[in-house]
Order: structure tokens, then C-alpha cells, then sequence
């Protein structure tokens, strides 16, 4: 009986080790991924290609500020290019808990437009991206799952907790054990077929945070593609509050826009 | 700096190629010069889907049009300039438009000063304004132009302050900035004093007006509900006044409003009200003057699946001292109901990555038994090329109620834009 109940006691203690070892791995991908320094800056810019080599182009400054480390935290999007997004800024309170609030600016009404809360999974500003892959997807959304390692990488695949919020039956993740950052994210539809690929092409070691300079979404069913490329990222610049205010969509904050 | 990661390199060359990385062909258009410009060329052609007899050609919209402008960004200031040049089939004429010519720059680190030539937006109705007293382009809005031109410029004073219990908004417009109102060049209009349709040529030409329109409003987001009161003393934005000598003229008055907007759920919901007060007419006896009127407003929008979104509002306004308006009106019949209601649906759908948006809205007046229909299409083929159809339709049983009176401008339209 003894015998029975210690080796209870091992399995379980394996198996609560293995999920904090998930856990943590998940938590810490999260962390440097989406919330390096307690503030950070870059300049960024995509590509989008579709099936037929059509390319279309943004351009466009982000700010971010972390309240918890893990936690809620602020955006500023700020367009430059093309022309018709140009001056549109993009204000986002990001609530890890509960709906986002989200505002944007548009400048030729001038208008200051509080905007509903969209689905995370949809296109970013028309590109291949989604929401989620700009501003992190919430690591409780899904059960994780470690499928193997070796030196260079953990192998995990995650599974929605809710099928019906999303449009894959499950994701896989190839994360850096160096970096902590996923450099690899395959999504598989219901029939387990890959469609989308999300994938870091450059990390440079910025102020001690392993920072992704160059990426790319592949939609494999379309062909379609997006690029992006991040220039002059900086962190802990002491960013005041109020540069996420509404203030900052009429009037963005000069200073933190040009790369110092 | 230091490349983590060989290994990364290694393995995702293969999917990221030399080619993919020339893509990008330029650099990143940087600021090296602190001058930016932008623009479009558009040509944009309607045709009424009915006949209006007042006018000898159906054609409400025809123009080429040039769009500019232009900025210049210091440490201290921002400059701002943009125009519109185009040729107008309808007025058979080369037009210019200023659409901004100011100077941006804060003070006192908490204040926000907009000086010249500039378009100002507040309130939180969807294409209905209680609250928001400037200057809008009803004729380019009822014609099929970008939506973006239904807000038009006024020569004025905006200080912007944020202060820690509220923000302070104040807009000073020296020389009042009247709407560009439907006057007959157009488009016809129900003429109340004749009590019939006139149009066909410029048959409503009032004097500009000489006031000083001050509009205030004091505004602070408190955990997410964006709560603001509002001020004005101005002028009725139309000529729908008669003064002494019988010509049109914009009516004094002042409002008094508030607005509370905020989520609940997934979706936001808006309440906004306001009191317009008539400075000339204060008993409302008189009918060449319109009267005092309570304007409320509800809304609620939220997206109903991916990417397609939904709004929907209930506007009432209630016509102070109905009784003797009635008692002293030359045409009681075609007078505005006591309380005219509007209800507002828009569905936005975007398909095609973003490509391509559907767009619907629609007023519709149970009060009236009169409605306004906006359907568009829009593709944007690429960062230069844009695509633009839709129609403009007007329904309603009454010759002089407020969408019902524009039955016979209802128009199809298409544009096309390059811009740069």
C-alpha cells in the first residue's frame, strides 16, 4: 500500500514538475517575446505580398509601455506610409483580463474614434499578421503541451482551451532555449494540414533583450506573405504615462517617434 | 551588437530568399528632410437614377480632382498645408478648395495650440452631430465624394489642454464657418416659403455671417468611460432663418450637451445629448426662425463576426414650444414633427484581406416615413490604385420632410483614385 502511494506520490510530482517546466517555458516566450524592458521603441515595416506578387506597404512607429511585467500594457501605432494611413495613430490599452480599449485617429475628419474590440485573430492592418501576433497572444488561452527538446530549441503544441474562439485546432511552437523567443509557429486547421507560418528570419541583442529585427507570416493556403523588419528598437527610455493618452492621437509624442 | 542564433539563419534561409529581402527596393523614405508630402488624383463621375426636372443635366457629380499636401515637422511646431484643385462639370469650372494652411505647437507642456485654417471633429454620434458644431460639406456628402470630405475647414483658434481632473477644448472661429449647405446648384430642395421644390441653380444665397462662434468642451476618460460636456454659442450651421428684409440668414443660437461613451461587452455604446437653444426666437413664435429643440442620441456598435461590424443608433429631437409654432406657421402641414426620430444601421464587412470593403448605412425616419440609403464598395487594388462605387438613394412619401425632399437626387457614383 505504501509502495503504491509513493509511487503515486513520484508520478505526481513528475507530472506537476513537467507542467510548471511548460509553464514556465510558455510564461518566459511570452516575456521575450512581447515585454522586454518596461518600455521599448521601433520603427517598423511590412510587405505584403499576395498570390499574384501584388505588394502593398505600411510603415509605421510603435511605442509600448509594460504596467506588469506579463500583464496590461499600452500601445502607440503611429502611420507613416502610404499616403491614405498617413498621421492615422492607432491607441491601445491592452487588457490581459478583459476586452481591450482601443481608439484611432483619423486625420483627415479629424476624427477621434473610440473602436469596438475585433477579433485578435484577424488581419492587422491587411497584412498577414493578426492582432495577437502584434501584441501576444494570452498564454492561458491555450494548453501547452512539450512534444520533445534538444540543445537548440523546446518543440511544444498548444491547443485553444475554447475550439470555437479560433480557427485552428491547435498550434506548434519551436522556442529558442537561448533567446526564450518562438522562432518557428505552425498553425494546423481541423484536417491537421499546416496553413500559416509565423517565423523570426533576425534576432540582434538589443540593450540585453534578444530582440526579432526581421519576421515573416506565410498564409500556405493563398501563397500570400508578409514581411516585416523592425529599425532602431530601443528600451527603458522612461516613457511618461500620458504618452498613451488620446493627447498622443492628435498630437503623437515627436520625441519618442525619431529613433534617438 | 550581436547575431544570436546562427543556427536561425541557417535553417530559415531557405524560406526568406535574397529576392524577398530586395522586396523592400527602397530605403525607408526616412526623415531625412523634415518636409513630407502626399496626395491623389480622382476622377469621380455620378448620375442621378431618376430625373430631377429642375435641372437640365442628371449629372450631380463629375470632377477630376487634385489632392495635396503638404508638412513640415520641427522640434518645436508642425506646419501643415493641403489643397484641392479640380475641374467640376456640374459648376463647369476649375474649383479650389484650402483644406488646411495652420500651425501646430504645444505650451506649458499641458497645452495644444492649432492656429489657421483647420478641420475639427468632436462628439460621439456616427453621422449625426448634436454636439458638434463645425462646419460640414452636406453637398459633397449627397453628391458621392470620400466620406473624409463631408468635414470641411474653418479660419479658427483651437487650445487644447490636459489637466489631471479634465481636459479643456476650446475652438474659436473669429468669423463663423457655415456648412456647405444643399442650396439648389446641386441638388433641389423643398422650399418651405413656396411650398414647392426649387433648384436648378443657386436658389438659396445668403449672406455670409459676421459672428464669432466659441465652442467649448471639457472632456476626461475615467477607466475607460469617456465622459465630456459641451458649449457652443454660434450659429445655425444652414440658412434656415428669414430675417427682416425676407433673405435667408443663420439663425444665433447656443447648445448645451453632454456625452457619455464606453464598452459593455464586446461592443461600445454612446449617449449624447444637447440643448439648441434659439437665440432669435427664445418663445418660438416666430416662423421664420426654428425653435428650441432637445436632441438625444443612443448607439451601440460591436463586430457580429470576423470583420464585419455593426452600428446602430435612436436620435429624437423635440421641437420646444410646438403649440405656438404650429398657432404662428405659414404652413402648418410642413412643419418638422414635435419629435422626429431617426434610426441609423452601418454594416462595414472587409474582405479580401482588407482589399475589399462592403459598406452600408442607412437612416430611416419613423417619424418622416423617410430614409436615406449609403451602399459602397470599395477595392484597394494596391497602395496606389482605389476603386469606389456606391449609390446615394433617398426614399420618402412627403415632398418636404428632411431625406424625403432629396428624393430626386438619389445618384449612383464611381471613383477612381491614384494616389501618391
Amino acid at each position: 500500500m505504501n509502495k503504491i502511494l509513493n509511487i503515486l506520490m513520484l508520478l505526481l510530482t513528475v507530472m506537476v514538475s513537467q507542467a510548471a517546466t511548460i509553464d514556465h517555458i510558455i510564461s518566459q516566450a511570452n516575456l521575450a517575446s512581447f515585454y522586454a524592458g518596461d518600455d521599448g521603441r521601433s520603427d517598423a515595416r511590412m510587405i505584403i505580398v499576395d498570390n499574384k506578387d501584388n505588394k502593398q506597404m505600411r510603415q509605421f512607429v510603435i511605442l509600448r509601455k509594460d504596467l506588469t511585467e506579463g500583464g496590461d500594457q499600452n500601445f502607440l501605432v503611429v502611420f507613416s506610409r502610404p499616403s491614405d494611413v498617413k498621421d492615422t495613430v492607432f491607441l491601445v490599452h491592452k487588457k490581459v483580463d478583459d476586452e481591450d480599449h482601443r481608439w484611432l485617429y483619423l486625420p483627415a475628419l479629424d476624427l477621434e474614434k473610440r473602436i469596438s474590440s475585433s477579433d485578435n485573430r484577424t488581419s492587422f492592418v491587411g497584412s498577414d499578421f493578426f492582432y495577437e501576433d502584434v501584441s501576444g497572444r494570452n498564454p492561458q488561452a491555450d494548453l501547452h503541451e512539450l512534444l520533445k527538446q534538444d540543445d537548440a530549441f523546446y518543440y511544444i503544441k498548444s491547443s485553444p482551451k475554447d475550439p470555437n474562439a479560433v480557427e485552428f485546432k491547435y498550434y506548434t511552437m519551436q522556442i529558442d532555449k537561448q533567446t526564450h523567443l518562438p522562432m518557428v509557429v505552425e498553425y494546423f486547421d481541423q484536417s491537421e494540414a499546416i496553413y500559416r507560418r509565423v517565423e523570426v528570419v533576425e534576432v540582434v541583442d538589443v540593450q540585453g533583450h534578444p530582440t526579432v529585427m526581421k519576421s515573416k507570416v506565410s498564409n500556405l493556403k493563398t501563397g500570400g506573405y508578409t514581411l516585416m523588419e523592425f529599425r532602431r528598437p530601443a528600451y527603458d527610455l522612461g516613457m511618461e504615462d500620458d504618452v498613451f493618452t488620446v493627447r498622443s492621437l492628435r498630437n503623437p509624442p515627436k520625441n519618442w517617434l525619431s529613433g534617438q | 551588437m550581436w547575431t544570436v542564433s546562427a543556427w536561425g539563419q541557417a535553417s530559415l534561409e531557405q524560406t526568406v530568399t535574397e529576392q524577398e529581402a530586395d522586396e523592400w527596393g527602397d530605403d525607408w523614405a526616412t526623415e531625412t528632410s523634415p518636409w513630407s508630402h502626399s496626395g491623389f488624383m480622382e476622377l469621380a463621375w455620378g448620375e442621378r437614377s431618376g430625373d430631377d426636372v429642375l435641372f437640365d443635366d442628371q449629372t450631380p457629380l463629375g470632377e477630376l480632382r487634385w489632392h495635396q499636401a503638404l508638412e513640415y515637422t520641427h522640434d518645436k511646431f508642425d506646419f501643415n498645408w493641403s489643397h484641392d484643385f479640380w475641374m467640376d462639370e456640374v459648376a463647369g469650372q476649375l474649383m479650389f478648395d484650402l483644406r488646411a494652411l495652420n500651425i501646430d505647437f504645444s505650451l506649458f507642456g499641458q497645452t495644444d495650440v492649432v492656429l489657421g485654417r483647420q478641420i475639427t471633429t468632436w462628439g460621439t454620434g456616427d453621422l449625426l452631430f448634436i454636439n458638434d458644431p463645425f462646419p460640414k460639406d452636406w453637398v459633397s456628402f449627397f453628391s458621392g465624394r470620400d466620406d473624409n470630405y463631408l468635414k470641411s475647414p474653418a479660419d479658427a483658434l483651437r487650445l487644447t489642454s490636459y489637466f489631471n481632473a479634465f481636459n479643456v477644448d476650446l475652438v474659436i472661429t473669429p468669423e463663423a464657418e457655415p456648412d456647405r449647405f444643399i442650396n439648389g446648384e446641386r441638388f433641389s430642395l423643398f422650399s418651405p416659403f413656396e411650398q414647392r421644390q426649387v433648384g436648378g441653380f443657386e436658389v438659396v444665397n445668403p449672406r455670409h455671417p459676421r459672428q464669432t462662434e466659441y465652442a467649448l468642451r471639457l472632456f476626461r476618460n475615467f477607466k475607460g468611460h469617456q465622459l465630456a460636456l459641451y458649449a457652443y454659442h454660434g450659429i445655425e450651421k444652414s440658412p434656415n432663418g428669414v430675417d427682416n428684409t425676407l433673405q435667408p440668414y443663420f439663425a444665433a443660437k447656443n447648445v448645451w450637451g453632454a456625452s457619455l461613451q464606453s464598452a459593455i461587452g464586446q461592443g461600445l455604446y454612446h449617449v449624447e445629448l444637447g440643448y439648441h437653444d434659439a437665440l432669435d426666437d427664445k418663445s418660438g413664435i416666430n416662423p421664420m426662425v426654428a425653435n428650441a429643440q432637445w436632441r438625444l442620441l443612443l448607439g451601440y456598435e460591436r463586430e457580429l463576426i470576423k470583420k464585419l461590424n455593426w452600428g446602430w443608433q435612436y436620435y429624437v429631437e423635440h421641437t420646444e414650444h410646438y403649440e405656438r409654432l404650429i398657432q404662428h406657421a405659414f404652413y402648418p402641414q410642413t412643419e418638422i414633427a414635435e419629435n422626429r426620430q431617426v434610426m441609423t444601421n452601418r454594416f462595414t464587412y472587409l474582405t479580401m484581406q482588407d482589399k475589399l470593403t462592403w459598406s452600408l448605412f442607412v437612416f430611416y425616419s419613423p417619424t418622416d416615413d423617410d430614409s436615406y440609403w449609403r451602399p459602397s464598395v470599395n477595392y484597394r487594388h494596391n497602395d496606389q490604385w482605389q476603386f469606389t462605387a456606391g449609390a446615394q438613394i433617398f426614399t420618402g412619401q412627403k415632398s418636404h420632410t428632411f431625406f424625403g425632399q432629396f428624393e430626386d437626387a438619389s445618384a449612383l457614383y464611381t471613383r477612381i483614385r491614384f494616389q501618391f
